[in-house]
């Protein structure tokens, strides 16, 4: 019994010492930041003419 | 210790690991709460309760770390042991550090709303479905509810109750509720309410805890592997020169079969017991003989060396194994008689008292 | 004979710890009191900034006349002067706490009314909590030759931003923002609080936009999904006085 609970011990470890790291920078990496930014984009002439009308 | 149950037995060492303890819980949130806000650049300061949960947040979040390295770093180097003793008292402060976390964000994020706050938690966010906008609040009730089950049973009695195996196998509970706060803190605070600072304390402390844990899991698989020649009859196990066994202390010997055996050397004597502890399954090859008895390096327990039984009034008793010395070498059979078998020790001459 | 080493060993219920490693322990619980310290001052000290955005006790409890909007989201429209502003200004209103001004708002639409409360401000955004003796009425004396302008279509747009609750953003909570925030903002929009598009970049000055469906009705609860998160959305924008409206599909919402 000690070995087995010796060998579940260290195969969770050996699980969660990668898994743990993984989704901490998945999460980071993936927080949205300046480069994610994006301009307004008109789509219409409508939206065309209004930004010229604008400037 | 196996007696009679008290709620805490207290002594000066105990007492001394809990101001410890609580001086560096009450130093973090006292600077928190009112000394950091003074270095603070923001327009306006955080919402108290919001500051509050955050303070609560981060404790738990790092007590956890700190708990989760010692275990580790007590395997690495022998003088961490003491901070294992009392590792539980850390365990149940930081359930209740948790349990002011979530009370300031229920009154706060959760609250003057017509929902009712408990029920929010679990219907204002139903976005399963994704990463980032997942509802880390769940992970966060789970992982509470792990730290709450593995306070209640802390104690003694549902060790006893529960037996050492079962009991060490559900406050394994821990790494996972770790893993759910890491994730719960990923998915939360870091997204958007983290300065850099924390983003880098948190990741700072999940490589480390992942560090050490990898480091011990490689020494002890190293030493799992490490096979000893058997004689002929493949009962007997060489165990090496027995004067390389120190005074008062062990060789622990792993056997092919199930478990590692201690090999204790007192004085001229040499007496083998089970590496395992009765009480929570303890390295008791890492102990030492102290007033005549073995006594385990991580809660104190005792055991007579030649009959594997713990001192009257206790009861606990372990295996024991048999010995020979031939030609100067100490060999060991590998069947473990019952528990509390009387064995006499094995007298090497070559041995002197104290060396 | 080697000479005889030390060899501590720590017995949990001893006494005292052996004298060799007592030195050690200290240092370690010094150790452990300064990470605390240093920690705790390093992350408290470091906390983003929330924003220049709160309830503004100090002005007092504040009554405006002008018209109501109930659609998308109650709105007051003001004259200008009124707010002390030079040119007319749409306020976005809420209830008290998480509640939206729905049921007073809805029989009044369209109607000159009476608005008490207190102000919410971020910068030059402004929310009315509504509540106390005048709440939300028929006005008692209409301000005479004022009616809201039409709204002003400026095109179909596509703006990237984060979908938050109109009222925690102006300023009933600091952070108001963020996806640690997301359950608040949920909570909020489910209780009738305006949703609200804060853009990554500015649309002919303004950052700040009232979402509407593509028909110009309240948002349906699929906008929860979406809340907090850095998404792009595509719609038309439409201009009341100060304040720009986003009527959107959701179906095109894109996390980015």
């Amino acid at each position: 019994m000690q070995r087995a609970f010796r060998r579940a011990h260290r195969s969770l470890w050996l699980v969660l010492a990668f898994l743990i790291p993984i989704v901490l920078g998945l999460a980071l990496m993936m927080r949205p930041t300046g480069t994610h930014e994006q301009p307004p984009v008109p789509l219409d002439d409508a939206a065309k003419s209004a930004l010229e009308a604008n400037q | 210790m196996s007696v009679k149950y008290v709620p805490v037995i207290w002594n000066r060492t105990k007492l001394a690991y809990d101001a410890v303890v609580l001086a560096t819980v009450g130093a973090y949130l006292g600077i928190y709460l009112y000394v950091a806000p003074q270095f603070q650049t923001v327009t306006m300061p955080i919402d108290w309760d919001i500051y509050k949960a955050q303070a609560f947040g981060t404790c738990v979040f790092f007590l956890l770390t700190f708990i989760l390295c010692i275990g580790p770093m007590a395997r690495l180097d022998k003088r961490f042991l003491p901070l294992l003793y009392n590792r539980r008292h850390l365990g149940v402060i930081t359930c209740v550090l948790a349990y002011f976390h979530v009370d300031n964000i229920l009154g706060w994020y959760n609250a003057f709303s017509p929902i009712n706050r408990y029920v929010s938690v679990f219907i204002v966010n139903t976005s399963f479905d994704r990463f980032l906008g997942f509802p880390f609040e769940i992970l966060g009730v789970l992982a509470l509810l792990i730290l709450t089950i593995l306070a209640v049973t802390s104690h003694d009695f549902w060790l006893h109750f529960l037996k050492p195996t079962l009991w060490k196998f559900l406050h394994m509970g821990i790494y996972l509720a770790y893993a759910l706060i890491v994730a719960h803190v990923a998915l939360g605070a870091l997204q958007s309410a983290a300065g850099p600072f924390m983003t880098t304390a948190v990741g700072a402390s999940v490589a480390l805890v992942a560090a050490l844990h990898l480091l011990v899991a490689r020494k002890e698989h190293l030493f799992d592997t490490q096979e000893s020649p058997m004689d002929d009859s493949g009962t007997w196990m060489d165990a090496g020169d027995p004067t390389e066994v120190p005074d008062k202390r062990a060789r622990i010997i792993s056997i092919t079969d199930d478990e590692r055996v201690a090999i204790f050397r007192n004085g001229k004597k040499l007496s083998a017991i089970s590496n395992v502890c009765a009480h929570q399954n303890g390295p008791l090859g890492e102990g030492k003989i102290v007033y005549g008895c073995v006594t385990c390096p991580w809660h104190g327990y005792q055991y007579r060396v030649e009959d594997g039984r713990s001192p009257p009034p206790f009861t606990e008793k372990i295996s024991t194994y048999r010995l020979k010395l031939e030609d100067g070498r100490l060999w060991l059979n590998i069947e473990a008689l019952p528990p509390g078998t009387y064995v006499e020790p094995v007298v090497a001459p070559i041995l002197a008292e104290g060396s | 004979m080697a000479k005889k080493k030390p060899d501590p060993f720590f017995i949990g219920w001893a006494k005292k710890p052996p004298k060799v490693l007592q030195g050690f322990l200290f240092l370690i619980s010094a150790v452990l009191v300064g990470a605390a310290v240093g920690v705790a001052l390093g992350i408290g000290a470091s906390v983003p900034d929330p924003g220049d955005a709160r309830f503004e006790w100090g002005a007092g409890y504040q009554t405006f006349t002008g018209y109501v909007d109930a659609k998308p989201y109650p709105l007051l429209r003001l004259p200008a002067g009124e707010d002390g502003r030079d040119q007319p200004h749409a306020m976005l209103i809420s209830g008290i706490g998480k509640r939206g001004m729905q049921q007073l708002a809805g029989p009044l639409d369209g109607q000159a009314v009476d608005a008490g409360g207190i102000l919410l401000k971020r910068g030059d955004l402004d929310m009315l909590q509504v509540g106390g003796d005048v709440s939300l009425r028929a006005a008692e004396n209409p301000i005479p030759n004022f009616t809201p302008a039409p709204a002003e279509h400026l095109g179909k747009w596509r703006l990237s931003g984060e979908i938050c609750d109109g009222k925690c953003y102006t300023g009933a909570m600091r952070p108001g923002v963020g996806l640690a925030h997301k359950a608040c903002a949920n909570l909020c929009i489910i209780g009738g609080i305006p949703p609200v598009f804060v853009t990554t970049t500015p649309l002919m000055g303004s950052q700040f936009f009232l979402l509407a469906d593509e028909n110009g009705e309240p948002l349906s609860s699929e906008v929860q999904d979406w809340v907090a998160l850095l998404i792009s959305l595509e719609g038309e924008v439409e201009r009341r006085d100060d304040l720009m409206i986003f009527k959107v599909n959701l179906d095109s919402a894109k996390q980015l």
